[in-house]
């Protein structure tokens, strides 16, 4: 079993929290999260060949007048960023915090469309531009679970490669 | 045989230096194995210490290769050579084993005190409270208090990630490490970067996070952090002993550390290091002579020597309380112990024997501490029949009773005597023939000369004379018959005997016992005086003082009037003095 830090980021309110609360149970309490602005989880998740442990590290989302604390980056393997499909300047926000990312590290860094139960994901050209940026990009909701795990295994698979 | 492409070119430029070194080093360097084969040994044997050293020191691969090859060996010698190993660590074990208990012994009681001294004091309470409200059992609460440090958990963090390397811990449930490992290394970086000045180059970093319980000392190195969490007071030497560890970890396992890719197993062997980490020192302030330990012991010693003294002491009074079934009209039915003081008998008692309170009284028992259930009961036990013989004669003040000799002596007149007899003779068990009145005088008043008395003595006289008891053959018993007739003559003596006493006359009976002639003169002889002997028993039995009774065997009577049947015994009734002779007949 190998270990491996993943952080997910993403502006505030668009569903960070609640796609790691799909994704696992969480064992610390969420006040971590608005007292030093991270909060930690952990997943196994068995890939073909070996088995990865996630120490998924939630960080407090970004607004216009904060950016996260780029030093929570450290070490990480993988990134997910996440945006909120109702709101587009959250795509935006996270255009800015992969620009962040790359100046830091080069690492699989998956884009995840959040609420997509709420509503299907935006087609026009702003998003596409910032879509391609990423390595991959998943269309998911918290809500129904939808793509949460395949979203994982993808970013599991990225970061053992 | 050789092939073509074995044969040497002669066209092949180095075809000269090839055949020298044929020559020199021989076919197939030949030569050269050899010579290190022969040598091989020597040059080995010179440095392999120092390259076995020298390889640890580089990367701990020999201690590696070693550890698993020495436990399969122990495990192996273990499984087929037992004995050997027995014999081998034989001498070790005893002084081990002695080491081990006596250390346990002396943990054992000054973890004792200190639970007595914690559980009935304030301390005590207030720990019992802290220990519920931090969630844990008392145990453990005071385990922690027990110490004066204890380091419950090492963690060897990866500086970078924040990921776990290693952990190891006192306790198997030990926390989430992983999770602590991750959120410590994000509170340090939310620290580092809260409280960095920003002209400065250095590095903020948290050295000690302190709860109610732990003190977790945090150790950052270049590459990992070794966090130790630590009950009681951290002591300058742990400080020490982690920076040691911390040095030695990113000695061994730089190139490890550096290109960490989340394999945690090169980190395994780190565990020696981190266990010299896991460190506890007692609170040696206590460790003074358990007093309190030893005075509950010896409150309970004295309580248990106590009980013992006690029992053993209402077990002898039970014994002695049995005792009283060796009392003359008392007879024990049963005698327990009930509860711890009290003691329940149930017994028969004659009236007259000696009371029970008295008897408590006699052998220092307190009456409170026995419950008596007496019932009624009539003894003819000879103390009890004197007792009571005393108490009829106790009436009569003239009259004294021995008991030793069981003589009356005394004076009483004749109707105190009379009196004084059919009392004696109502006591159960009481018979006149077991007792002697002949010391006691009795006061009979002048009589006036009666003459109807007088012809009655005279009458009396004469009918006894004229009585015989006839015995059958060769007989001295008395037959049924023989007794009808003695009956008749005894009614008749006890009114003589009466009217003598009145008339003042002294009498005797003689009583005679005679024998036909047949068979010996010597056996008939013993015949006749065991005939006058059985006639003198009968009436002694009924009532007759022996002293006015004579008897005698007369032997063969050679008379015609009787010799048809001289089978008997005839009496006399002697005269020996009256105040009135001339009214009297012998």
């Amino acid at each position: 079993m190998i270990q491996k830090k993943v952080a997910i980021i993403g502006a505030t309110g668009v569903g960070k929290t609640s796609l790691i609360r799909q994704y696992v149970e969480g064992i610390f309490s969420e006040k971590y999260l608005t007292s030093i602005g991270v909060k930690i989880d952990k997943k196994l998740i068995e890939l073909e060949s070996k088995k990865v442990q996630f120490m998924i590290w939630d960080i407090e989302g970004i607004d216009q007048f904060s950016s996260f604390n780029t030093k929570y980056l450290r070490g990480t393997s993988g990134v997910i960023i996440v945006a909120d499909v109702t709101r587009s300047s959250s795509f935006n926000e996270a255009s800015t915090i992969l620009l962040d990312v790359k100046k830091q590290l080069d690492i699989p860094c998956i884009l995840a469309c959040n609420k997509t139960d709420l509503t299907e994901l935006p087609t026009d050209d702003t998003l596409k531009e910032t879509t391609e940026k990423f390595n991959f990009v998943y269309e998911t909701s918290a809500k129904t679970g939808k793509n949460v795990e395949a979203m994982f295994y993808q970013l599991a698979t990225a970061v053992c490669e | 045989m050789t092939s073509a492409k074995d044969k040497p070119d002669p066209t092949d430029p180095n075809h000269d230096l090839n055949s020298i070194r044929d020559i020199v080093l021989g076919k197939d360097s030949s030569h050269v194995v050899d010579a290190v084969n022969r040598q091989a040994r020597e040059i080995v044997r010179d440095v392999v210490t120092e390259a076995l050293h020298d390889r640890e020191q580089s990367d701990q691969s020999v201690n590696k290769i070693l550890v698993p090859l020495v436990e399969k060996s122990v495990e192996q010698s273990v499984a087929n050579r037992s004995e050997q190993m027995v014999s081998a660590l034989y001498p070790l074990v005893g002084s081990l084993v002695r080491k081990s208990v006596s250390a346990f012994f002396a943990e054992f009681m000054q973890k004792t005190n200190q639970l007595i001294e914690n559980s009935f004091t304030w301390r005590g309470i207030k720990w019992r409270y802290q220990a519920w409200r931090q969630g844990i059992n008392y145990a453990e609460y005071i385990t922690r208090k027990t110490f004066s440090f204890r380091v419950e958990q090492v963690l060897l963090i990866h500086a970078k990630t924040g990921l776990l390397l290693k952990s190891i811990s006192v306790e198997k449930d030990a926390a989430d490490a992983d999770l602590v490992s991750a959120m410590l290394t994000a509170i340090n970086d939310f620290v580092s970067d809260s409280f960095q000045q920003e002209d400065s180059a250095e590095q903020q970093s948290l050295s000690v996070v302190k709860t109610n319980d732990f003190t977790l000392v945090v150790k950052p190195g270049p590459n990992a952090i070794l966090v130790g969490a630590v009950t009681g007071t951290v002591p300058e030497t742990l400080n020490q002993r982690f920076d040691l560890a911390l040095e030695e970890v990113h000695q061994i396992y730089h190139k490890q550390l550096l290109t960490y890719e989340g394999d945690n197993e090169p980190f395994e062997a780190c565990d020696p290091i981190l266990r010299q980490c896991l460190i506890s020192q007692l609170n040696t302030t206590k460790k003074t002579v358990p007093w309190l330990a030893f005075i509950v012991m010896g409150i309970a010693s004295v309580a248990l020597i106590g009980g013992l003294t006690f029992r053993f002491i209402q077990l002898n009074k039970l014994s002695l309380l049995k005792n009283i079934g060796n009392e003359q009209g008392i007879v024990l039915l049963q005698a327990n112990l009930n509860g711890i003081s009290q003691f329940n008998l149930k017994l028969l008692r004659d009236t007259h024997a000696t009371p029970i309170t008295e008897w408590l009284k006699m052998h220092e028992l307190n009456i409170d501490h026995v419950n008596v259930q007496e019932f009624p009961f009539v003894s003819t036990e000879p103390e009890i029949i004197n007792h009571k013989i005393q108490s009829v004669i106790d009436r009569y003040n003239a009259v004294q009773f021995e008991s030793m000799s069981a003589e009356f002596n005394g004076q009483v007149n004749l109707s105190q005597y009379k009196s004084m007899q059919s009392q004696l003779l109502a006591i159960p068990g009481f018979s006149l023939s077991n007792y002697s009145f002949d010391k006691l005088l009795i006061d009979t008043p002048k009589p006036a000369v009666n003459l109807l008395e007088t012809r009655e003595f005279n009458m009396l006289v004469n009918d006894i004379n004229q009585s015989w008891i006839e015995f059958d053959i060769e007989q001295g018993q008395l037959s049924t018959m023989s007794k009808k007739t003695l009956s008749h003559v005894h009614k008749k003596l006890v009114r003589l005997i009466d009217l003598s006493i009145i008339l003042n006359i002294d009498m005797r009976l003689l009583i005679i016992g005679i024998s036909d002639k047949s068979g010996q003169s010597g056996v008939n002889k013993k015949l006749s005086e065991q005939r006058a002997f059985s006639v003198k028993q009968y009436l002694v039995k009924n009532a007759i003082k022996a002293h006015y009774i004579h008897a005698l065997g007369a032997g063969e009577i050679d008379d015609s009037d009787i010799a048809s049947n001289a089978r008997r015994a005839v009496f006399s009734v002697l005269l020996l003095s009256d105040n009135n002779k001339s009214g009297f007949k012998q």
